[in-house]
């Protein structure tokens, strides 16, 4: 029995030498972070994820009083309730890690790789860091300020939110060192085109601090000239240096006509393309958003178009009250027709013209343009590019930060910023004395050339944000077009005003709590994981 | 002979003969594995007897690395013989175990042959971290889950479901999705016989919804559009035409296309009536002692429910297994397994938003083909018919070579009962796929409008599997007086290979010869995929019987995995059970009562290994890659860090405990099984819950905790009437509910399916309770805030929570407004029962299959009429809301309505459904005829799947499918299939 047991013993014990194999397997197809960090090439793919960010097309201007879609949002009517979770809150973090991640990582290169371009890609993460920060403290004000890379047991998980003055100091030297790093749109070149410029980071840093500078105006607290005057520097900085100009048609700068280095207008762009062969990338905002009536255009916005002669439709002598679709246009402000569907353009596949706004989709009577076109419709995939910071608005930012300093600016600002957007859009310049003249307040001329100038692209929402004209503006009813009852058909039953405007949203069913509203909610869970941070006032 | 002591044998053909004392002698007859039978002599001089074999008592069942004799069995087990899966017109083996088994849930997507989207669970979920696949095995090698699907149903000769720690221990860290044992059949010494099946079946789609007559739809949709504020979307000029049958006119502003009023429904002109399937399987086996064999070839084939284009499925199977008998201690045992399918589809989705929705949903006035018969490219037109005739194809070719040797020694060293056995087995799979989308050219008046895959693309997919399982098993068998031990010890290596590269090219030169030598350089891609993993394990077991009273079983495992951080690699999984068999106690009365009753218990630990919730490589911090960034405007790639890599990840681990009884009345006749169980997943994978502060996936732990139980019921009956009429009938009903407990503190909910919140099921179903309609206008302004378009005649949701405003409330479980919890997605109350019968030559049998409770929530745009203006309305939608109509299905047409489409509980389904999954009715040509033919054995049959159901879906029958998945648009539609088959031994 014994030398059975050892015979066993020992027939294992052979088995176990010759069979008893190394389990350890390792990924044949990826990288680890460990063996990374080596060359230029790695600094460039990982900055090169930071781009993702860049926000694409959305519908976030149905969260402002320029447009509305199929049924109301809650933004916009007031109706919010504080979030669980939120990828508003959540997206920008993470941004802001992968851009500490090669702020700190990046200097692991310097055996291969010069300390100035270790520094022109640290600039890149550093730009991109100030942005998820801008678009935190935007919405949030207070958050935390985290500047290094996290790990599940780091304390700062739970720090508390730091003041929006010490976010905005960080901002401002990211983007300094953004500015002095980063290289020119020149010198990035075609081939890099979409990349952050010198001139970009300049740009940006004039949107942040203006809109710090004037919501620290008129929601009264800090120091406003402080921001408006990097404003007016920055932006002055941007038009001196003469890298950017505006582009000659303004419709064209949302197609594919106006894409890519050769229009020296956008400064930071998210980058759709390539071709229907190879689809790196491509968006349906036309026909998913547009036509399918996600973001109408509403009154509001469309009578915020002047006529030619540079004055309100309330004030023009041109302004005739229309009788049919196409009145609405004309003798106006000619970026209404570039921005707004009107009888006889060019529209989609099955109905190659338009001619009324179909109310099932486009609710306010009113059909969004820029970007439309009847070959991306139809193959479902477009290529143009969203152009996020244009050169009009550096312009747009220095004629308000000169204006919101000493409530005045001269004819000679003027004519160097917003009278260039008005001759491209053929309507009579700016000038003090056409103010007076007509009884117009200038800060109301500047804020509206603004908004028609940038309709559509997304900003509304912040600027009544940070004018502390929301609480006006957000809880007024939504109303569409003049209803031509011709044209949009007898059988349909609409409400209307009693002046005859397609009601979409009454009164009563909108609000807005200046207490509360003009900061969001932070994500109930975050409250709860993070004892130390606290919830924004009223929510 | 009954009361003597006088007997006797039979002889080798059964034959045999006793004098008797007179008329009133009883006889006897018994034979070991059969119920002995007494039977009355008379006056005969001839008795006809036949036994009916004994399943319980001797009964031997197929466990982990080993087989046990089913009357000292602790574990939870059960068994499904390979007789109740022949014959039947399913596509698969997994299809046909549905309803067999109790525990065991299986739930298929669609009836796509060769795609049904098999999903198969044991005894209900075991993690919240999506579901854990049983463990496959195949003639004890460990194989990949879709071998259930691929393998030839006619080769199992049986199939072990092991459901409790006991049972599924041996298996360790892969064993906690429970364990499925094939055994395929083996060769029998003997003469050669040959047997052939033949089956050849029609099917007809059992769920392809009604459409709405052109005129319906257009007067609903001008209806809805109305009621959202809009005019018409078809004008009284187009009305006109619908009733007056004008098929299209010349679009009189762009003579280049047509208006078209298209009044054949879109389902009609693509989807065939009837489609068919046909098997043939023929088994050759023979041999003998030495050398004995088995061959079987076998043959499935369907094709689907389109009319054009590639849409079917062939599967070719070859099994050989050898039984040697090498010296009279040494046998080996080798079986290889040969698969070849081809499955071909058409290039592009066919569920979700693809081929299947547009058929059912697009408008019907715009037909697939022009006027002048070319394919139709007006702006809204399905391209269903361009896409299947000509828009290339997408086909996958595998092909599995999976050989098993198995070497075994008895009486090892001159030790009677000791046995060692070596087993190699592999797997060496490969897939090919080729993804051709060719460009079609969609037509206008004359004039190409647009194409179908503007540019073509060509992609081939090359897939290679290779595992490798090497075990060697020890085995000791001894009885010393009414102790009797049994010991097993083995060493199991395990190896996982999968690679795959993909290839593709664009714009090839030609539009009808899809090669990647063709394609435009620079858009060529490549890429490759290898995924490995390793596990080595020792393992050992222990069973004690006294006097086959007291049964004892434990067993240990010890696993070392390649998917765990180096220094927490190896786990050890221990089970134990025990057993007692009340009716061998002496003082247990010995009547025809009650001849077994056992009862069982037993506790362990299982691991999650199986399934996608450790990956390969989860404990190492890896780098992803992306490449959808444009820069430049061309494609552009970056490299991140994902999330922060899961260092101290460890399985999931889940004790699982049973307790059963077994009970056998009156002579065995009626056998009753029962379980209970409950499994508690206690260090559950939870990704943490940190503040977003971090900004990267974060790394999981393992903190969580999710309890699992339910029981199981399964009776068998066997009865005889006369000396023909044979009959059985067996029925199972099991159920499993689950709460997760701990979940890293998750409490989101939301109105929909939540797949994780604590102290909840998991998958979840929210939403709110309605009450009806509004039936007026003052009505709707004395109710809490619902929406700015709600309406009389819309859906009236209950503000439970009194805050004036239908809401989800904070959106967590603290607060949830006025969200209701209705259940969770999971079935409960899965049953199967079958009846079987035979008289002389006709056999008949019927299995009945169904889910007892189950909360169905369809998609929204797929229950909702023009959720989107191009998902039309079919003919279910015409019962909706109008004052005559006041409880109508459907609230009043709107376009968009989502305001009347909230999850809520008018939007859930009964689910609950019993299903004739086969029906079968056979007859065997008389011995007297076939024998003159030199054929042993001739049966023709009839047999039915899915021909019937019974459902709780009322008005959405026939739209809806009891089988569907929740929550998801049109998927390919189910068959019912009748056949008929012929059965031929020689």
């Amino acid at each position: 029995m014994k030398s059975i047991i050892n015979y066993k013993f020992a027939f294992f014990l052979f088995l176990f030498s010759v069979f008893s194999c190394e389990v350890e397997r390792l990924p044949e197809t990826s990288i680890s972070d460990q063996t990374f960090w080596k060359s230029e090439t790695d600094l460039i793919a990982a900055t090169n994820y930071l781009y993702i960010f860049l926000p694409g097309f959305n519908t976030e201007d149905v969260w402002s009083d320029d447009a509305i879609g199929l049924a109301s949002n809650q933004i916009s009517d007031g109706s919010r309730l504080a979030p669980s979770t939120d990828g508003n809150y959540s997206e920008p973090y993470r941004l802001i890690r992968a851009a500490n991640n090669i702020i700190e990582k990046a200097p692991l290169t310097a055996a291969s790789v010069s300390a100035a371009t270790i520094d022109r890609y640290v600039a890149d993460a550093r730009f991109f860091r100030a942005w998820g920060y801008f678009s935190l403290v935007q919405k949030y004000g207070n958050v935390p300020l985290i500047l290094k890379i996290l790990e599940d047991e780091s304390p700062e998980l739970t720090e508390a939110a730091s003041s929006r003055d010490k976010i905005f100091d960080q901002i401002y030297q990211d983007l300094d060192f953004a500015v002095a790093k980063l290289p020119t749109m020149a010198a990035l070149g075609t081939a890099n085109y979409g990349k952050i410029s010198r001139t970009a980071a300049q740009a940006f840093k004039a949107r942040v601090a203006l809109f710090e500078g004037t919501r620290s105006k008129f929601h009264g607290y800090g120091d406003p000239n402080k921001h408006l005057n990097i404003a007016v520097e920055a932006s002055k900085a941007v038009i001196d240096g003469k890298q950017h100009s505006l582009y000659s048609s303004y419709f064209d700068l949302f197609q594919m006509a106006g894409e890519g280095f050769a229009n020296k207008e956008n400064l930071i762009v998210k980058g759709y393309g390539a071709s229907l062969a190879d689809r790196v990338l491509t968006h349906t905002y036309f026909r998913s958003t547009l036509e399918n009536g996600n973001k109408n255009p509403t009154k509001s916005l469309v009578d915020s178009y002047l006529m030619t002669d540079g004055l309100p439709i309330t004030k023009s002598p041109l302004y005739k009250k229309p009788v049919v679709s196409t009145d609405v246009f004309t003798n106006r402000d000619e970026r209404l027709s570039h921005s707004v569907f009107k009888k006889g353009d060019p529209y989609i596949f099955t109905r190659k013209i338009f001619d009324i706004s179909p109310l099932v989709f486009q609710k306010t009577g009113f059909c969004f343009r820029k970007f439309s076109n009847i070959d991306d419709w139809n193959n479902q995939a477009s290529f143009i590019d969203r152009p996020i910071l244009r050169y009009a608005e550096v312009l747009l930012i220095y004629a308000e930060a000169k204006f919101e300093i000493t409530n005045s600016i001269t004819d000679a600002d003027l004519n160097i910023s917003i009278n260039l957007l008005r001759t491209r859009a053929k309507i009579a310049k700016l000038t003090n004395a056409l103010v007076t003249d007509n009884n117009l307040s200038m800060r109301d001329e500047i804020r509206r050339e603004r908004r028609v100038e940038l309709a559509q692209e997304g900003h509304r929402y912040w600027d009544i944000i940070r004018w502390k004209i929301a609480e006006i503006e957000l809880p007024k009813p939504v109303l569409g077009n003049f209803f031509f009852k011709a044209e949009f058909g007898t059988a349909t039953t609409v409400n209307l005003t009693p002046d005859n405007f397609i009601l979409v949203t009454p009164a009563s069913f909108r609000k807005f709590n200046p207490a509360k509203d003009y900061l969001w909610a932070i994500p109930l869970n975050e409250i709860s994981l993070n004892p130390n941070l606290k919830q924004n006032p009223g929510w | 002979m009954k009361g003597t002591s006088v007997g006797a044998v039979t002889d080798e053909n059964g034959k045999f003969s006793i004098e008797v004392p007179d008329e009133k002698a009883f006889l006897i007859i018994s034979f070991v594995g059969y119920d002995a039978q007494e039977i009355q002599v008379g006056n005969r001089s001839e008795i006809n007897v036949k036994l009916m074999s004994n399943s319980t008592l001797e009964e031997v069942v197929v466990v982990g690395y080993s087989t046990q004799k089913k009357v000292n069995m602790t574990g939870a087990v059960s068994s499904v013989d390979g007789q109740a899966l022949e014959n039947r017109p399913v596509s698969n083996a997994a299809n046909a175990l549905q309803g067999l088994s109790p525990g065991l849930m299986i739930t298929r997507q669609g009836g796509q042959p060769g795609s049904e989207g098999i999903d198969i669970q044991i005894r209900g979920a075991t993690t919240a971290n999506g579901s854990v696949a049983p463990l496959i095995v195949l003639d004890g090698v460990a194989v990949p889950g879709n071998t259930l699907t691929t393998m030839n149903p006619n080769d199992i000769e049986s199939i072990s479901v092991l459901k409790d720690a006991a049972a599924a221990g041996i298996y360790g860290a892969q064993a906690a999705g429970g364990v499925i044992l094939v055994t395929t059949k083996k060769a029998q010494a003997g003469k050669i016989k040959m047997s052939y099946l033949g089956q050849r079946g029609t099917d007809w789609s059992i769920n392809v919804p009604e459409r709405l007559s052109l005129l319906e739809e257009a007067e609903f949709s001008n209806l809805a559009r109305k009621n959202s504020g809009s005019g018409p979307e078809y004008n009284d000029l187009d009305m006109q035409r619908i009733r007056d049958g004008v098929p299209y006119v010349v679009n009189p502003n762009d003579t280049s296309t047509w208006q078209f009023y298209n009044q054949v429904p879109l389902t009609d002109q693509i989807l065939k009536k009837y489609t068919t399937m046909v098997t043939h399987n023929l088994n050759i086996s023979g041999g003998n002692e030495k050398l004995n064999f088995l061959i079987s070839a076998g043959y499935y084939g369907k094709d689907g429910v389109f009319k054009v284009g590639p849409d079917d499925y062939q599967r070719y199977n070859l099994r050989l297994n050898l039984g040697a008998q090498l010296t009279n201690k040494i046998s080996l045992d080798f079986r290889i397994a040969y698969t070849r399918d081809n499955l071909a589809q058409a290039s592009g989705n066919l569920s979700g938003t693809g081929l299947v929705y547009e058929i059912y949903r697009l408008r019907t006035r715009t037909p697939f083909f022009t006027p002048d018969g070319k394919y139709n490219g007006a702006g809204s037109a399905a391209t269903a018919y361009a896409r299947l005739e000509a828009g290339g194809y997408n086909k996958n070719e595998r092909n599995f070579i999976d050989p098993t040797a198995t070497l075994r020694v008895k009486d090892v060293g001159g030790v009677k009962g000791l046995t060692f056995s070596t087993i190699l087995g592999m797997q060496f799979r490969t897939g090919e796929r080729e993804n051709f989308a060719r460009t079609v050219p969609l037509w206008g008046n004359g004039k190409v409008l647009s194409y179908l895959n503007q540019v073509n693309a060509f992609t081939l997919t090359r897939e290679l599997t290779e595992n490798e399982n090497l075990q060697f098993l020890a085995d000791y068998k001894k009885k010393i007086g009414k102790h009797d031990f049994s010991f097993l010890v083995g060493y199991q290596w395990e190896d996982f290979r999968y690679s795959n590269i993909v290839t593709g090219a664009t714009n090839l030169v030609s539009n009808d010869l899809p090669t990647l030598n063709l394609g435009d350089d620079k858009t060529k891609t490549n890429s490759q995929a290898i995924s490995t993993s390793a596990f080595q394990s020792v393992f050992g077991r222990f069973n004690y019987n006294y006097n086959g009273k007291y049964l004892l079983e434990g067993t240990l495992r010890r696993d070392e995995s390649s998917k765990l951080a180096t220094s927490l690699r190896t786990k050890i999984f221990p089970s134990a059970s025990v057993g007692w068999n009340v009716n061998k106690e002496s003082w247990f009365p010995n009547t025809n009562v009650v001849t077994e009753l056992k009862f069982r218990a037993s506790c362990g630990r299982l691991g999650g290994a199986l399934g996608s919730v450790i990956g390969n490589y989860d404990y190492l911090s890896q780098l992803s890659r992306g490449s959808a960034l444009v820069i430049g405007n061309s494609r552009t790639s970056y490299l991140f860090q994902n999330s922060i890599p899961s260092q101290s990840l460890s399985w999931e681990t889940i004790e699982s405990s049973n307790g059963g009884v077994d009970l056998s009345l009156f002579n065995n006749k009626i056998q009753i099984n029962a379980d209970y169980y409950v499994k508690y997943n206690r260090n559950m994978l939870t990704a943490q819950n940190l503040p977003a502060v971090i900004g990267i996936g974060t790394p999981r732990k393992n903190n969580g905790e999710l309890k699992s139980w339910g029981w199981e019921v399964e009776l068998r009956y066997k009865g005889k009437i006369g000396s023909d009429f044979v009959y059985s009938i067996s029925a199972n009903l099991s159920d499993n509910q689950n709460e997760l407990r701990n979940f890293a503190g998750r409490n989101i909910v939301s109105a929909g399916t939540v797949n994780t919140v604590e102290g909840f099921p998991i998958n979840s179903i929210f939403g709110f309770k309605t009450d009806g309609y509004f039936q007026s206008t003052d009505e709707v302004k004395a109710w809490a805030f619902q929406d700015n378009r709600t309406n009389a005649d819309d859906v009236k949701y209950l503000d439970l929570d009194g805050s004036g405003r239908i809401t989800i409330g904070d959106g967590n479980t603290k607060n949830m407004g006025d969200l209701v919890h209705f259940g969770s997605t999971l079935p409960r109350y899965l049953f199967g029962s079958s009846l079987n019968f035979s008289w002389k030559g006709i056999d008949f049998s019927v299995f009945i299959q169904g889910v007892g409770k189950r909360v169905f929530r369809p998609e929204v745009q797929t229950i909702a009429p023009l959720m989107v203006s191009w998902k039309q309305a079919l003919a279910i939608h015409k019962d909706y809301w109008t004052p005559e109509n006041p409880n109508a299905l459907y609230p009043r047409p709107f376009v968009g309505g989502t305001h009347n489409y909230l999850v809520s509980d008018k939007w859930l389904l009964n689910g609950q459904y019993a299903r004739l999954k086969n029906l079968q009715i056979g007859y065997t040509l008389p011995d007297a005829w076939t024998s003159k033919a030199k054929i042993s054995r001739i049966r023709l049959f009839l047999s039915a799947q899915d021909i019937l159901t019974f459902s709780k879906l009322a008005t959405y029958k026939g739209y809806f499918d009891p089988e569907q998945r929740d929550n998801v648009q049109n998927d390919y539609p189910f068959f019912a299939t009748a056949s008929f088959g012929v059965n031929v031994s020689f």
